[in-house]
């Protein structure tokens, strides 16, 4: 009974919001928070912040809490609000890799034309290969799509731009998953799958974006380690789908980019 | 459907919450010190967290709005809102969302303190599921999902409106005369009160005629911070709940198992059903996931994920225990399972025949 009353005489809330608001600060002063959120939900993390905040001044300015307003329903639900801070801590620097790879990939990796209703298509580019004139304008007009600078691309560039490599030199960093027996079925020995996650919201919407590397990979290395793959990018076409596929790939371990993930 | 009864007696409280969410604790912190080593354990906290920090921010402003609703809205102000007659309201309230967007986390909150200061249940309910479904937020993830296809958003938002409609009256009819909403809720109609949390203020701020504005002020907006303190603490805790067991079901269940079964009849919805369930993912992205899925599986079973999501998961099944009685959860449940499945399989007879 003493250890009843003892407990129902802590002001609970104090220390929920604080932990909670030291967490949200965290994340926004170290940009950890990229590693949950995509960057743009630094703000929606501010205002869950300045609410706490407010929370715990009214907490703070609060009378001293008895049975009535602290049971052990309260201490409860404390103790389960403060359960993601927990599991927070194991968090560290950790991101989606392998396993979420195998849980979240569905089928082989494959590209819709139709992904980016302003991409041009396989006619456009070689309509401007032949005339320079016609580059430069369309080149002005609409920069992304013809712009031929392959330097600092990213796997989601050869998803929103389906045509635009073709036939390229192409450098990209990602995890390479090796020995997937579904793809060896598809395309053979000696195929990988070099990926990244794509962040729409949280990670919990991640979704894989990938391409085929077709060539060999060095001996020794790990599954679902981090890569910088330079060679030619080959699509194979499929009806208005396209297969993305590296070919003659010079793979070389590298260390983790700062964001793992894509947005 | 009755709105308040005030003189409805409130039962003795079950202890089988208490005893299961001891359990669950117990298990949670467990499962932590046991395992946290284990690199299927590290990805579950990286996506237990990240629902968290995405969704805990829009519950907190839910919680502000409905405090903000408690403390500065009357009771009578509230009604001279609410049009007159019993279907009115159910097809205004679907369509709040288009000028208040609000999410699903975010809602439930809201509407707690809606209903206590007398919306009609049925209106509540089509509020609580056309709000997070049929809104411009949704509109636009959806379509920016399907490569700017305006069809497939427009489609969403008419079916999630049709449903939130349909289902209100459904339980209009089903639960006439029956406790809907929480005794809690509607115990104390004089003071608009619904929580033992600040001593009764609300009467003594609506009638403190002789307190300065600015005072008055102040003092309405601690009596809404302190509600609204009240309500994450209240509906933060089934949000947790609801996110560790979608964080276990992302974690664990593989995605690809859901196209197997692509060319039964029928099958595909129903797993996508369950899937929508178990993932509980917000209603501005779920849309991103349906649409991986349009080369694999039919049109009809995307739009029963999009569909379901926004209305029915773990976590609101829990969090609508903050405002509705058992009888109504289960109504509730079995209604929207069944409407998203029927029109689901519509569409699908569609596809296939026409």
């Amino acid at each position: 009974m003493r250890l009843n009353k003892l407990l129902n005489s802590i002001p609970w809330k104090i220390p929920l919001y604080t932990f909670w608001l030291s967490v949200i600060v965290k994340l926004l002063y170290s940009g950890e928070y990229t590693l949950f959120l995509r960057p743009e939900f630094a703000f929606i993390l501010i205002g869950g912040g300045v609410a706490l905040l407010a929370f715990l001044l009214t907490a703070l300015l609060a009378p001293a809490p008895d049975a009535a307003h602290n049971s052990s329903g309260t201490i409860l639900r404390v103790a389960i609000l403060l359960l993601p801070l927990f599991y927070f801590l194991n968090t560290q620097g950790q991101y989606l890799g392998g396993d979420s790879y195998a849980k979240r990939r569905i089928g082989p990796p494959t590209i819709n034309r139709s992904q980016n209703a302003t991409a041009a298509t396989p006619a456009d580019y070689s309509e401007v290969a032949d005339n320079p004139d016609l580059e430069g304008e369309l080149l002005a007009q609409y920069p992304q799509t013809f712009d031929r600078n392959t330097e600092a691309i990213t796997i989601l560039d050869l998803y929103d731009f389906p045509d635009k490599y073709t036939g390229q030199q192409i450098s990209l960093i990602g995890m390479l998953h090796t020995d997937d027996p579904e793809i060896a079925a598809e395309y053979g020995d000696g195929v990988a799958i070099l990926y990244r996650f794509v962040i729409t919201c949280c990670v919990a919407d991640a979704l894989p974006a990938a391409v085929l590397v077709s060539g060999q990979t060095p001996p020794g290395l790990l599954s679902d380690s981090w890569v910088e793959i330079s060679g030619t990018y080959a699509p194979i076409t499929k009806g208005d789908q396209l297969i993305p596929v590296i070919k003659d790939p010079v793979i070389k371990e590298t260390a983790q980019p700062a964001q793992p993930y894509l947005y | 459907m009755s709105t308040c009864q005030p003189t409805q007696t409130v039962k003795p409280r079950s202890r089988i919450p208490l005893i299961l969410s001891l359990l669950f604790i117990g298990g949670a912190y467990l499962l932590l010190i046991l395992y946290h080593r284990q690199e299927s354990i590290k990805t579950f906290s990286v996506v237990f967290c990240a629902i968290m920090f995405e969704a805990a921010p829009f519950m907190l402003l839910g919680s502000l709005i409905g405090g903000i609703i408690e403390a500065f809205v009357s009771r009578e102000r509230l009604n001279r809102l609410i049009p007159a007659g019993r279907v009115l309201p159910i097809f205004i309230a679907a369509g709040l969302g288009l000028i208040l967007p609000i999410c699903e986390c975010a809602i439930v909150p809201v509407v707690r303190r809606l209903c206590g200061k007398g919306l009609p249940p049925a209106a509540a309910i089509a509020y609580l599921l056309g709000g997070p479904a049929v809104n411009p937020l949704v509109a636009f993830s959806t379509a920016l999902a399907y490569q700017w296809d305006w069809r497939i958003a427009g489609l969403r938002l008419l079916l999630g409106y049709t449903l939130a409609v349909g289902i209100a009256l459904i339980l209009q009819r089903l639960l006439s005369g029956k406790p809907v909403l929480l005794a809690s809720i509607t115990a104390h109609p004089a003071h608009n009160h619904s929580c033992s949390c600040c001593a009764h203020t609300h009467s003594h701020l609506e009638s403190a005629t002789s307190t300065s504005p600015a005072r008055l002020f102040v003092r309405k907006l601690y009596a809404a911070l302190t509600h609204a303190s009240e309500d994450f603490l209240t509906a933060g805790h089934y949000l947790v709940i609801g996110a560790f067991i979608a964080a276990l079901a992302q974690t664990y269940i593989d995605r690809e198992f859901f196209t197997r079964f692509s060319s039964y009849p029928v099958l595909p919805t129903l797993l996508l059903i369950a899937l929508a369930v178990l993932l509980n993912l917000c209603s501005e992205t779920d849309a991103f996931i349906a649409a991986s899925l349009r080369n694999l599986l039919p049109l009809s079973s995307q739009l029963a994920f999009m569909l379901t999501g926004p209305i029915f998961d773990l976590k609101l099944l829990l969090m609508y225990q903050q405002v509705f009685t058992r009888r109504t959860i289960i109504a509730l449940a079995l209604t929207i399972l069944l409407s998203v499945f029927t029109v689901s399989s519509i569409i699908e007879m569609l596809e296939r025949y026409c």
